[in-house]
């Protein structure tokens, strides 16, 4: 009987929520029923009497000019702005989402690792175990290097993911027993979600703790001071690299259930904030680049980055209320 | 398996007929639809819907709400005067069509 239930709801997912749609559906979710338990009283099994109802029920388009349901609708449903995908299909999207979701973090905990690395040896040639001139060049060279292998991971993620960009913008049609078995798996991935983000915030708070700390009982003075900024740099990146590995798994679901970030509505209009995401990085990582550069501040550019982060954050917000209105 | 779409321009008059002395529910027409038949041809649920609301938004029917013996509320849809009049119109018609095609095809 839930098979039922579920096909039905899946053959309504994209139908206006009309009083008229409602009835409909309430009226045909009745019928079923009755059909159901009727064969199931002529001693039919569950799994056959399931296969007779769904075979038996007939199609949308013939309900759809009786529902009122504009053709517009119609269209918009049947063609342009739907993407079919098969069993296979969403099998490798999956797989590839998973595995640019891991290079994708992995690029970022790199570049952290490089900052981490830059202060980490200033640190110790500020203490004097290195001269200041090899200590910049290993940790500018070494940062610059590490940028340029993250952005060469940057770069094949997104090529193996650019085929699938248009699942964020377009609705996804699939069959109504793999929506189902889809959304059983992102069920299912729901607690590991869940302690990958707590554990990245925990990561996180644990390397603010441990600065806060050295910084007021002032343990190791500056030497000390730097070495925790290293250790929260690292706590930041394996943070991030667990929330977007975590996330983009999370989303892949989403984008292919039509849901969350990625439902019809949000799916059609673009948010300011995705559309000038590109740019404003470009921008941030200039900054950053011509500062350090030009003023040799390599010891304190990095907070760049962070204050750019919480920036965009905000950005997303105001404009997300925005659109809202 | 009839081929529907001969039929289809009589469901109205079907559903229409089978409401003629008493009112019914859903999942009634379509069982009584393939008894009659004897299981030669099944109204499919959404044309049974389509047809339902068709018809009671030309006032041939009128639905209400009727509580089962177990508690369960279910549509049940009722034959108007304009429904049977209707009727009697199609009715004649099909006499009409069945006529008029038995002597061109025999």
């Amino acid at each position: 009987m839930d098979a039922i239930k579920s096909y039905l709801e899946n053959m309504f997912l994209h139908l206006p929520k009309t009083a008229e749609v409602l009835r409909a559906k309430e009226e045909l979710a009745q019928m079923m029923e009755d059909k159901y338990t009727q064969l199931r009283s002529e001693g039919r099994t569950d799994n056959e009497a399931v296969g007779q109802v769904i075979s038996e029920f007939g199609n949308l388009e013939e309900l759809a000019e009786t529902l009122g349901i504009p053709q517009e609708v119609k269209d918009l449903d049947s063609e342009t702005k739907l993407i079919t995908m098969t069993d296979s299909e969403v099998e490798r999207y999956l797989q590839v989402s998973k595995d640019t979701g891991k290079q994708i973090a992995l690029g970022v905990a790199i570049i952290l690792l490089g900052v981490a690395n830059l202060i980490f040896v200033n640190a110790i040639a500020d203490r004097g175990f290195l001269a200041e001139k090899v200590g910049q060049a290993i940790g500018v060279g070494g940062l610059l290097l590490l940028i340029a292998l993250a952005v060469y991971i940057f770069i094949m993620a997104g090529m193996k993911s650019e085929k699938y960009e248009k699942l964020e913008t377009t609705t996804v049609k699939i069959d109504p027993y793999l929506h189902d078995r889809i959304a059983q798996m992102k069920e299912d991935y729901r607690p590991a979600f869940a302690r990958r983000i707590a554990g990245g915030v925990a990561l996180i708070l644990l390397g603010v703790v441990g600065l806060v700390t050295v910084a007021i009982l002032d343990i190791g003075g500056d030497f000390g001071v730097m070495l925790t900024v290293v250790g929260l740099l690292l706590a930041i990146g394996l943070a991030v690299g667990l929330f977007i590995s975590a996330g983009t798994r999370m989303e892949a679901y989403d984008k292919l259930l039509n849901e969350g970030d990625y439902t019809r509505q949000h799916k059609a209009g673009n948010t300011l904030a995705e559309k000038i995401s590109g740019p404003y990085w470009m921008l941030v990582v200039t900054i950053y680049l011509t500062w350090s550069f030009i003023r040799a501040a390599w010891g304190i550019s990095w907070i760049v980055f962070p204050i750019a982060g919480v920036l965009f954050g905000l950005i997303s917000v105001v404009s997300a209320s925005f659109s809202k209105q | 398996m009839i081929s529907s779409d001969v039929i289809r321009g009589y469901t109205d008059t079907i559903i229409l007929s089978l409401l003629r002395n008493e009112p019914g529910y859903g999942y009634e027409i379509s069982r009584q639809i393939s008894e009659i038949t004897e299981q030669k041809y099944v109204m499919r649920e959404t044309t049974l819907y389509s047809s339902f609301n068709r018809l009671e938004s030309n006032g041939y029917l009128r639905s209400f709400y009727g509580t089962e013996t177990n508690g369960k509320r279910r549509t049940y849809y009722e034959i108007t005067p304009a429904g049977r009049a209707y009727l009697e119109e199609k009715l004649t018609e099909w006499e009409l069509t069945k006529e008029i095609i038995e002597k061109i095809i025999r």
